[in-house]
Formats: C-alpha cells, structure tokens, sequence
C-alpha cells in the first residue's frame, strides 16, 4: 500500500512517455524534412533538443530520488533501472533526429538525388520501429519488445546494401562525394535510431520478464 | 544532588529530635497526675471528657485531611524536585510519616491523658495534625507520581494548561490513591485514639470493674472502626507502587 | 514563503549536560519536516523545545532564539498552553484519555472553551475523517477506545492532536509502536495532513524519513550535522557523518 511510490512512479512514466512523444515527433518531423526539403522544419527539430537534454536531466534526478527515498525492490526496481537506460536512450535518440535534420539541411545544397534506395520505406519501417518500442513500454509488451530485434536485421541489411550500393554510384560520379558521405551518415543515423529502438525493446522486455536479452542472439 | 538530600535529611532529623527533647523537658517539671486522678470540681468523668474532646476532632481531621492533600498538590506540581523549599520540607513529610502509630499513640497518652486537664483543645488539634498530614501529603504525592506522565504531556500537548490538567487528569486518575492514603491516616488516627482511650479505662477503673467488656465497651468499636478502614484503604489502591 | 519556525544558535541544557549545540534552522511551512539520527542525539529535546514541553523539566535550560511566526516563543506574553496548542504533539506510544473515543477527541475542543455541541461533533467528526479513522469508529463513538489496535489508537492521537486546531503537528517518532502493516497507512495520513498543517517529525528510521520528509535534518550527539532537502541529503550528503548515516555505517 506504498501510494506515495505509486503515485510517484506514475509521474515517472508519465514524463518518461512524454519525452518518447516528443522524440518520437522529432524522428517524424526529421524524416519529412529530409523527403520535403524542408529547411524550417529541420531547424525546428534541431531547437528542440535543448529541451530534451532537460527533460533527460529531469527524469534522470528524479529516478535518483525515487531510488534514495523509497528504495524500491522488484518490479518497481525493474521499473527505475529501466527508465534511467530508456531515458538515456531517448534521448540518444533525439541527438540522432537531431543529427538527421543537419544532414537534411547539408543536402539541401545538393540538388535531389535519384532515390537509389527506396528512402521513404525505410524511414517508415525505423518510424513504426520507434513507434513500437514505445508502445510495449505503455502495455508493457514483451513480444511486442522482442520482435523489435528481428526487425532491426532488416534495417541492418538494408544499411549494408545502401552503403555497398553508394560506394558504386560514388566510384562513377567522384564530383558527388560530400552529397554522398551526407547521405552515408544519413543512412548510418537512421541504422542508429532503429538500434535504439532495439535498445529501448530490450529494456522493456527487462522489465516484464526481468530476463536481460542483450547480449544473446537473436535467432 | 544526593549530597543536599542527605543534609537536608540529617538536618530534618536533628531538629525534629531537638524539638522532641525541649518538649519533654518543658513538660517533665509540670505535675504528673497519678493514677486515681482526683477530678476535683469536674463533675464529669474524664473518660467521657476526653471522648467528648475526641469527637469533636472530628471536623478538624477532615479540614486537615483536604488541607494535606492540597498541600500535596501544590509540592508535586508546582514545586520541582530541586526547588529548595521542597527539598526542606520533603524530609519532614518523610519521617514523620514513617514513624509508627504507636510512638504517637504513647506521645498522645503522655500529653493528653497524664495532663488530661492541663491539654486544651489545642494540644489534640495539634497531635492530630502531626500525626494526619504527613502519612496524608506524602500517600497523596505518591499518588500523584503515579500518574503516568505520558497521560500529563499527551494533556499538555493538546493546549491544556496546569489546572486543566490537574483537574481533568491527574485528579481523577489518582482519587482512589488518595481515598487509600485518606482511609489508612484515619485508620492511624483511630488507632491513637483507641489506645488514649484504652490507658485512660485502665488507670481510671477499679479492678473490680476492669472487665474485658468494659474495655470492649470503650475501645472496640474503635478498633473495629480502624480494622475496615485499613481494609477500605488496602482494597481501593490501584497501585502498590 | 517566510519560515514558520527560526531557530538561531539553540543550545539546551538539562542540569549540567548540554544537549544541544548550536542550532540554527528555519522550518518552511506546509511541508514535512524530519530529524534524523541515532538515539540520544537530541532529536526528542529539539521538538520539545518547539513546544514548550520542556519547560516542564525542572533542571531544563536554553540560549538562543526561537521564532514561531516571526515572534519570540519564549516570551512571557506567550502562554505555554497556547504554544503547545498551536505546535501540537503526537507521542511515541499511543496516549488516550481514559475516556470515550469521541471525548478523547473533543477534549481538545472543550479545553479551547468551545462548549457548543454542534462544532464539537463537527471537528470531532472532521478529524477522525482526516486520519482515516472514521469508518472505523463511526458506529463505536461512545465506547472505549481500547479495543482499537494500536496503530488506529495512534490515529486517535493524531486525530485528538488536529482537534487542538494546530498550526505545527509534531510527531515523536509514531511508528516506533506500530507493526509493518500500519506503517504505510500512517504514512498516507502524514502526506495527507501536509497540506494543512507544518508537520515536523523525529524518527530514527532513515528509510522512513527518506520516504515522507520533504526537507530532512541529521542530528548527531546533539549537533545539526546537516538540513536540508530529503533528496539532496540521501542522495549527495555534504557531510561523511551524514553519509555514514544515511547509508547505514553510522548508528
């Protein structure tokens, strides 16, 4: 009957969900800027992140002071733990939108480039990623977290075709290269946002079965 | 601490044996009546005199006995342990309360029935009040002590203020104390009267008219008097602290 | 807001031991206050000053000056009764009245002077609502409180305490008596008073300080080792006695 801890864990999540909504529209608002060519938005993206950096801090000291005051056990410890990593995650995942709205701003002095990969399918694939992983941490879904894994392979793949297939296109046209190592460090971003999805996934699933996946195989 | 009570004890004891000495020296010179106690123009019989004389004690016992207990109240609530007028008065209280009924019962014989005639109302009043408020004072303040002080805080913590909290708490918590201390006093005093009055029967009577009724006559409502109200007092303690 | 209580180089003696040293602390209105520290480091004769409570100790003395709302309280235009009113205390062990559970409570209204029915059963019922002891006695008012278990006597006491309409509640370590189950309640109802009145409160389990205390003071061999917030203290203490403390090493 700890309603204190209780209310206070709900806070918790509350601002930890919070936060993964407005990552979570910075990956889309990121995303749209670099398939619209959208300079402002991109830029709005790249405001944004001083204000996670203090909502990370924010939910950092407060999963400290939970910690030291109710020094919780269990699932609620489980909980704590897992919100620290998903929090550091989250906002690993905002630097990396971040990042993605600068190269959208660099490619924008570049004229469009022939979509030699099908750009928008894999964005939504590393969008409904994210979407996911925050998902199985609202029900609390460890199915949902783990298939996020096998998912991440695909991304994986197609990252490694993209950069053998860029490296074929740059050997043809040299002029392209500073276009083209935007685009790799695009590709690798995103081929980040999905791991972190992995990450978050992994935490969740952490919290439900209080099995640590991270380090085993996924197959 | 320890070293001021001891002083004032030993002070106490000295004074109180000063005081005994100068009495029976004043008194030693003044004219032992003998024993057939010639009552000259007294037409009354001195056994009915002192009787007579006792109950009218009466309402003075219980003056005394409210007096003592008020006396009682003002040194365990208004007096700390250390106020020096309680550490004074305190060893007085104690032994005087802790000497025996009978040295009492054998002062007041000396007092009242060698100087029957000679001993005013005064002289009893005075016996008597030496003899009620110390065992009276010092039941009542142990009563009081008895009190559980968490009862006086918890009162005190709530916005009580002194009398409040004597009178709601205190009082009423420690009552059958004291009617204890109150009975077994009375019981005292009854037991010197029995015995005045037992010494007086003897040295008054002829042997032809000493019989066990006549003295059963005299003193045995007395003592039956003092035997329940020892039992009243050893009945309504709560505790024996 | 201005602190409710201030407290400038508080030394208190009993007879010739001091046992406190130096004090100097202020106390925020409508927050939970808590001393910290092993036994005998002063922790009880600290609230006890607050209220007065001391001053019945007869070898009890203090320099220093206490502020309760900005005036001295220690001044002789204050009454003690009206100061230990206004800073009300609930004990360590249960303390009831031998009296009905519903006069235990309206005896702190009826000393007031409040003589009409009316209010009386209205704080009276008000107060066992706020402690959560109403659904509990509700039908039971009129009988002797002894049958309740001792948390819910505990509550009583409380409830008696909020009768005295306090403006400062202070509780001398009040789960030292109960068992593991009343605890939370008792915490509930803490956190639940907090928005009423001051609470100030002296245990000597850390956890349990860490848990309700919105501010948190460490007291040790009757110093002020440190104050300050709950957080701050159990998470980045200042002070290695502090440290040792909290973490468990020390008492």
């Amino acid at each position: 009957m700890q309603n204190h801890l209780d209310t206070e864990l709900k806070s918790l999540q509350y601002q930890l969900l919070n936060m993964g909504g407005i990552a979570e529209n910075m990956l889309q608002d990121a995303i749209q800027s670099i398939l619209d060519r959208d300079e402002s938005l991109a830029h709005r993206v790249i405001a944004l992140d001083d204000s996670v950096d203090k909502l990370e801090n924010e939910i950092e000291a407060k999963c400290i002071n939970i910690i030291a005051r109710y020094q919780p056990v269990a699932f609620e410890l489980r909980f704590l733990t897992m919100s620290l990593r998903v929090n550091q995650n989250l906002e690993r995942l905002a630097d990396k939108c971040v990042s993605i709205a600068r190269r959208s701003v660099e490619l924008l002095e570049y004229p469009p480039i022939e979509p030699f990969v099908d750009l928008p399918s894999v964005c939504l694939l590393i969008q409904e990623m994210v979407k996911d992983s925050l998902d199985s941490l609202v029900h609390r879904d460890a199915g949902l977290a783990e298939q996020l894994r096998q998912r991440d392979n695909k991304v994986d793949e197609i990252y490694e075709k993209t950069v053998s297939e860029l490296c074929v296109i740059l050997s043809r046209h040299p002029e392209n290269i500073q276009a083209g190592i935007s685009i790799l460090l695009l590709f690798r971003h995103l081929e980040r946002v999905g791991d972190i999805a992995v990450n978050i996934g992994e935490e969740v699933y952490y919290l439900v079965k209080g099995e640590v996946i991270r380090h085993s195989n996924t197959d | 601490m320890d070293k001021s009570k001891l002083l004032y004890n030993s002070i106490a004891v000295l004074i109180l044996l000063i005081v005994l000495s100068i009495y029976l020296i004043l008194t030693f010179k003044t004219p032992v009546a003998d024993s057939s106690l010639s009552f000259g123009s007294m037409k009354v019989e001195p056994i009915t005199l002192l009787k007579v004389r006792l109950f009218w004690m009466i309402p003075i016992l219980f003056i005394t006995v409210i007096l003592s207990i008020v006396f009682a109240f003002i040194i365990e609530e208004w007096l700390s342990p250390t106020n020096i007028i309680r550490q004074i008065i305190e060893p007085y209280i104690v032994i005087l309360s802790g000497i025996p009924s009978m040295i009492y019962g054998l002062l007041a014989v000396y007092h009242v029935v060698f100087n029957l005639i000679s001993s005013s109302y005064t002289s009893l009043t005075l016996i008597l009040i030496l003899l009620v408020i110390p065992t009276t004072t010092l039941s009542t303040q142990t009563a009081i002590r008895n009190v559980d002080t968490s009862i006086r805080n918890a009162a005190y913590a709530v916005g009580g203020t002194k009398w409040q909290v004597i009178f709601d708490h205190v009082l009423p918590l420690s009552a059958l104390d004291i009617l204890s201390g109150v009975c077994y006093t009375i019981s005292r005093v009854l037991t010197v009267t029995a015995v005045c009055i037992l010494v007086l029967n003897l040295l008054t009577s002829d042997f032809s008219t000493l019989t066990v009724i006549n003295i059963v006559n005299n003193v045995g409502i007395i003592l039956l008097l003092v035997l329940i109200f020892s039992i009243i007092a050893s009945l309504i303690k709560k505790n024996t602290g | 807001m201005a602190p409710i209580i201030e407290v400038q180089n508080l030394n208190v003696w009993f007879g010739k031991s001091r046992i406190l040293k130096n004090l100097s602390f202020d106390i925020e209105p409508k927050q939970v206050t808590a001393f910290i520290g092993p036994s005998n480091c002063g922790k009880t004769t600290v609230i006890r000053s607050l209220n007065r409570l001391n001053d019945l100790q007869a070898d009890y003395r203090h320099t220093g000056e206490i502020l309760f709302n900005g005036k001295e309280l220690y001044s002789n235009k204050n009454r003690a009764s009206e100061i230990a009113r206004k800073i009300s205390m609930v004990f360590e062990k249960p303390i009831l009245f031998k009296k009905s559970i519903y006069e235990n409570v309206a005896y702190s209204v009826r000393i007031r002077g409040r003589r009409q029915m009316s209010l009386i059963n209205n704080i009276v019922d008000e107060c066992l609502m706020k402690v959560q002891l109403w659904n509990d006695v509700k039908d039971k008012l009129h009988t002797d409180p002894n049958f309740l278990s001792i948390g819910q006597q505990q509550q009583l006491c409380i409830a008696r305490a909020l009768a005295a309409d306090p403006e400062i509640l202070i509780f001398d370590e009040p789960c030292a008596q109960l068992d593991a189950t009343e605890t939370p309640k008792f915490e509930s109802i803490l956190q639940s008073l907090k928005q009423q009145v001051t609470i100030i409160f002296v245990t000597n389990k850390r956890r349990q300080a860490a848990r309700v205390s919105d501010v948190a003071g460490f007291l040790y061999n009757g110093e002020l080792v440190e104050i300050g917030k709950t957080e701050q203290i159990f998470t980045t203490p200042t002070d290695t006695r502090t440290e040792n403390y909290v973490t468990g090493r020390l008492g």
